[in-house]
């Protein structure tokens, strides 16, 4: 928990967030209607199905989401990326740990410091030009950053965490 | 000043430390600066926009396998698992278009081996998708065509990933040469920056070795200066720019007063300036201020006063040099007492000016007592003239012969004495006429005939070259230096041969004139000095014949004053040459006149006609002169006592001819033939002529104007009479008469114009001013001290007045102060103190026309 923000201000703020979320029971985060998209396990507070908390699409569509208009490195054009910014929903989820897994379909897997997400403004995006993405087209899930904000974002080590076809994260302490 | 000039070094120094120390900065910035571009590079470096592609091409083939071993699975089950069968191809599918359509592979698409297989694969691909995409039922019936389009595509996965990771590792390369380049050149600065700082360090070392160096320079230079400055005999103080005294040495004590402790930091203009010069001296420190202009500072000594503690002010000498210590303008100022110098200089030029005074009163008094001694020896001379042709004993004759050779020397002497004093009183005028050369010569020697035939002497003539010569210059001053030469050497010469040569330069207007004698020679020391003033040899001769020795002094001021030279050449026992050459521009050639032939001078008397004279003249001596000469040549003579009685007989009665004196009392000889011109009286068309003791130009002039018609130059001969009574008229008279009249004659004008006949204007008008204002101290001190002088005291300066008011002219004053002497002396002094105070109104008069006739009066008054 102290690790999650850098001032205490934040950490006050994340404490009185966290409180208000404990109370909340597996009912709180609801149960997935569609297909399961993403399923969260490891140190988070709210679960839906055992250990984990799993989501589908609809769920997901219903956090405050952000949209970035950007140019990746892996598509032509601009693309415009809509999605819940990955610091507040592990924050909506009482995820307590220092970083996570991140694991998609593809059997590809990465680490991604927490407290680096905020500055990152890492996304967890759904949508690609308002339309959920196929697994064909990096969907369903794909981790990406501003990356045409400035050169701050374009870093090899946001690239490497700029994670498609994701499915699996791991909160760990 | 050698400290300041270290100063100025050290300055330098550090002003050079200071741009090694600029560069050292930039030294470290330029490393810094280098340092962050590597490491900033090496950062772009490592986060280029690359992805680990190599990962992704070599996931491709894996993700190709999973796919086809998927599907292969599927075959051989009864109940394949067509969800996995599908992931696994979406997820191929998906890395095989980001290969197609990322940014990152663009370059690598460009190559057409690449590009190729891709497109091929993605053909095949999309093939595959059309049957994924079909139901599960046809799916699992089509599968086996799946497997088949799996296979085809494996040759080109596989091609693209060898293609795309050979690609990528020759661009890492690249890419390590260019950071390995980057890091080698960072390295070579690096060091030239290390070599840079360590000269750096060592020129400051050095740097820091000569100043401590110089500093101990400094100190023993301070330190002798110190010595130096405390030992001087001059005052040295040293101010800085307020004026304040921030040095002040022993000398200084000891010249002003004050001590060190109470002259430190105190104000220097209130200390040792002059309170009269202290608003100069702020002025000039204010302006040095402003402007840095400098009148004092470095112009090396100056004169002027300052003050010591006792307020005594005295003057100095000093010079002022101004230094820098540091940031302070200081004055540096060294004084020195020269009050006694200055004490010593003024009493040398007093002692000078009073000696130079002494000289000219000498040489006044001489001139003006020969010019009084004129007058009377006239007289005597003119009587022993008259008194020759009366009956006479033999002894008596002879008595009478040694007088007039006596009065002639002496007047000769007197005449030799004022030529000199007017000579050298100031410039000579040199007249510019036309006269005939010969007649001159001819005349001349005929002149000296009778002493040469004394001394049994022989004169010759001879004249080379220009024997009958009209020439233009000065006949009369040219006269008087042949006379001195020649009557010189025949006074040196007995029975021998006197030889006049004339020659004229061939080549210019230069006559060279020659007196040869055989008489007794002159010897080489003697020979130097000859034209010196007053100058007799010591041989027999010249004590026989006497003389002023001013004779050859006259003719060599005379020849340099036409701009010429003298000089002469003599052997002992054989005889002397005295020559000398002056300019004399012909004229013409011209007949000789008839004057050269030589005068008969007693023949005259016989050719006279008898004339009705009138001779006008006040002095007693000379009216009786005149009367005799004229009356021994058959004449009337009617005689006028003076000017006044002049006009009253020539208004009356017709004369043939009047002789009318000059200076007179009541009214003066110009006045009179004035008065007799306008009167149209009975002898107001008759021939008048002067008598004057002098006549200048200007005279001849003022006489014309007058309506004179000739002069008489005195003293009067019987020849010169005769001369003129024949002659015709030689001034023309002039016909309108348009002159002022002059003032109520206050004084005699003549009598100031004969003096300066005599001793030349200048002289006269200082004489004259020297007389005004004599004459002004002793009135104003009788008029001061009248209630309590006694008579005596003022009898003697009524006397002391009279006597150089009458030599003056300023006969009117003279007569006024010798009737108060002679009332002073007969017992009537109440009467003279009575009439004192007319003095003042009469000399008021008398010293306007004083003034106006030396030309100092303004008209205004």
């Amino acid at each position: 928990m102290p690790r999650l923000n850098a001032t205490v201000i934040a950490t006050t703020l994340a404490f009185v967030g966290a409180f208000l979320t404990t109370p909340a029971s597996s009912a709180d985060l609801g149960t997935p209607q569609g297909e399961i998209v993403l399923t969260v396990t490891g140190s988070i507070e709210s679960t839906n199905q055992g250990d984990a908390a799993v989501f589908d699409l609809e769920m997901l569509e219903a956090m405050p989401s952000e949209t970035y208009k950007t140019t990746t490195i892996w598509t032509d054009d601009v693309q415009v990326l809509t999605g819940v910014p990955l610091f507040d929903f592990l924050e909506s989820i009482g995820a307590e740990g220092s970083y996570i897994t991140a694991t998609a379909v593809n059997d590809y897997a990465i680490d991604i410091p927490i407290n680096e997400m905020k500055s990152s403004r890492a996304l967890m995006a759904y949508h690609n030009f308002g339309e959920p993405m196929s697994l064909r087209d990096k969907g369903p899930l794909w981790i990406v950053f501003p990356y045409d904000e400035g050169p701050e974002y374009q870093t090899e080590i946001n690239y490497s965490r700029s994670i498609w076809q994701l499915s699996k994260i791991e909160v760990v302490k | 000043m050698p400290r300041i000039e270290r100063n100025f070094k050290i300055d330098g120094r550090w002003v050079k430390a200071g741009a090694l120390g600029f560069l050292l900065m930039i030294s470290v910035a330029t490393i810094l600066y280098l340092g962050l571009s590597v490491s900033n590079k090496i950062q772009s470096q490592t986060t280029a926009a690359s992805d680990n592609v190599q990962w992704t091409l070599a996931q491709m083939e894996v993700e190709y396998l999973s796919f086809k071993v998927a599907t292969q699975d599927s075959l051989a089950q009864d109940e394949p698992d067509l969800k996995f069968v599908r992931t696994r191809f979406d997820i191929l599918y998906g890395r095989v278009s980001t290969i197609a359509k990322g940014k990152i592979y663009a370059e690598l698409r460009n190559a057409a081996d690449f590009n190729a297989p891709l497109l091929a694969a993605q053909n095949l691909l999309d093939q595959a998708a059309a049957i994924i995409d079909l139901d599960d039922e046809t799916l699992t019936a089509r599968l086996p065509e799946l497997d088949l389009l799996a296979e085809g595509i494996r040759p080109l996965v596989r091609q693209v990933a060898l293609i795309g990771i050979t690609h990528f590792a020759k661009v890492s390369d690249a890419t390590r040469l260019e950071v390995l380049l980057t890091l080698s050149r960072v390295a070579g600065i690096t060091i030239a920056l290390v070599m840079a700082l360590i000269i750096l360090a060592l020129v400051l070392f050095q740097l820091y070795r000569v100043s401590q160096l110089n500093s101990l320079q400094n100190k023993q230079t301070s330190a002798r200066l110190q010595a130096m400055v405390s030992s001087t005999l001059d005052a040295v103080i040293v101010i800085d720019e307020t004026g304040r005294i921030v040095e002040y040495n022993g000398a200084a004590e000891s010249i002003f007063g004050f001590t060190r402790d109470e002259a430190m930091e105190q104000p220097i203009v209130d200390l040792i300036i002059p309170p009269k010069y202290r608003k100069a001296h702020m002025a000039g420190m204010k302006r040095y201020q402003k402007e840095h202009t400098r009148r004092v500072v470095g112009r090396g000594h100056v004169q002027l006063e300052a003050m010591r503690k006792n307020g005594e002010i005295f003057p100095c000498e000093f010079s002022i040099a101004e230094a820098k210590a540091g940031n302070r303008q200081l004055f540096v100022s060294f004084l020195r007492d020269i009050s006694r110098q200055v004490q010593n200089e003024e009493e040398l030029l007093r002692a000078r000016d009073e000696a130079l005074a002494g000289e000219k009163a000498k040489a006044d008094l001489l001139a003006v007592m020969s010019h009084e001694m004129r007058t009377p020896l006239n007289g005597i001379l003119g009587t022993i003239e008259l008194m020759r042709d009366s009956e006479m004993t033999d002894q008596q004759k002879y008595l009478l012969r040694i007088m007039e050779t006596s009065g002639n020397l002496l007047l000769h002497h007197v005449n030799d004495v004022l030529d000199v004093s007017r000579l050298d009183a100031g410039p000579v005028q040199i007249a510019q006429a036309p006269f005939a050369l010969a007649p001159l010569l001819t005349e001349l020697l005929d002149s000296q005939k009778g002493q040469a035939q004394r001394n049994n002497d022989v004169l010759e003539m001879e004249i080379i070259g220009a024997e009958d010569a009209t020439v233009l210059g000065d006949q009369i001053k040219l006269r008087q230096i042949l006379l001195n030469l020649t009557s010189n050497a025949i006074k040196f010469t007995h029975n021998g041969v006197i030889r006049l040569e004339v020659e004229r330069h061939p080549s210019s207007n230069e006559f060279e004139f020659r007196v040869i004698d055989t008489g007794i020679g002159i010897t080489e020391e003697d020979l130097a000095r000859i034209f010196d003033d007053f100058v007799t040899l010591d041989t027999s001769y010249s004590r026989v014949s006497g003389g002023t020795g001013l004779g050859l002094g006259i003719a060599k001021r005379l020849v340099e004053a036409m701009g010429g030279e003298i000089g002469a050449e003599s052997e002992r026992g054989e005889g002397s040459l005295f020559w000398f050459r002056i300019p004399l521009p012909i004229l013409s050639v011209v007949e000789p006149k008839s004057v050269g032939t030589g005068k008969e001078f007693v023949s005259l008397s016989g050719r006279n006609q008898s004339l009705n004279i009138l001779v006008v003249e006040d002095n007693q001596i000379n009216r009786l002169v005149v009367q005799e000469m004229l009356v021994r040549e058959g004449h009337q003579v009617t005689l006028a006592h003076d000017g006044l009685e002049g006009t009253e007989f020539a208004d009356r009665e017709h004369f043939d001819l009047i002789l009318m004196d000059i200076s007179m009392p009541k009214l003066d000889g110009v006045e009179a033939a004035q008065r007799i011109r306008e009167s149209g009286g009975k002898s107001s068309g008759t021939r008048i002529i002067a008598l004057t003791a002098h006549a200048l130009p200007a005279d001849i002039e003022r006489f014309q104007k007058a309506g004179m018609d000739d002069a008489l130059i005195k003293p009067i001969t019987r020849q010169a009479l005769n001369d003129l009574i024949q002659s015709k008229p030689s001034l023309k008279p002039v016909e309108t008469v348009e002159t002022k009249r002059p003032m109520p004659s206050q004084i005699n004008a003549a009598m100031l114009t004969e003096l300066a006949g005599d001793l030349g204007g200048e002289r006269v008008a200082n004489l004259v001013r020297q007389y005004i204002e004599e004459t002004e101290t002793i009135l104003n001190e009788i008029y001061a001290t009248v209630e309590s002088a006694a008579d005596e005291t003022l009898i003697a300066s009524v006397h002391k007045m009279a006597g150089s008011s009458a030599m003056f002219g300023a006969d009117s004053f003279a007569n006024k102060l010798r009737w108060l002497e002679t009332l002073g002396k007969t017992g009537k002094a109440e009467q003279m103190r009575f009439e004192l105070p007319d003095l003042r109104t009469i000399w008021k008069n008398t010293r306007v026309a004083l003034e106006v006739e030396i030309g100092t009066h303004q008209h205004s008054h």
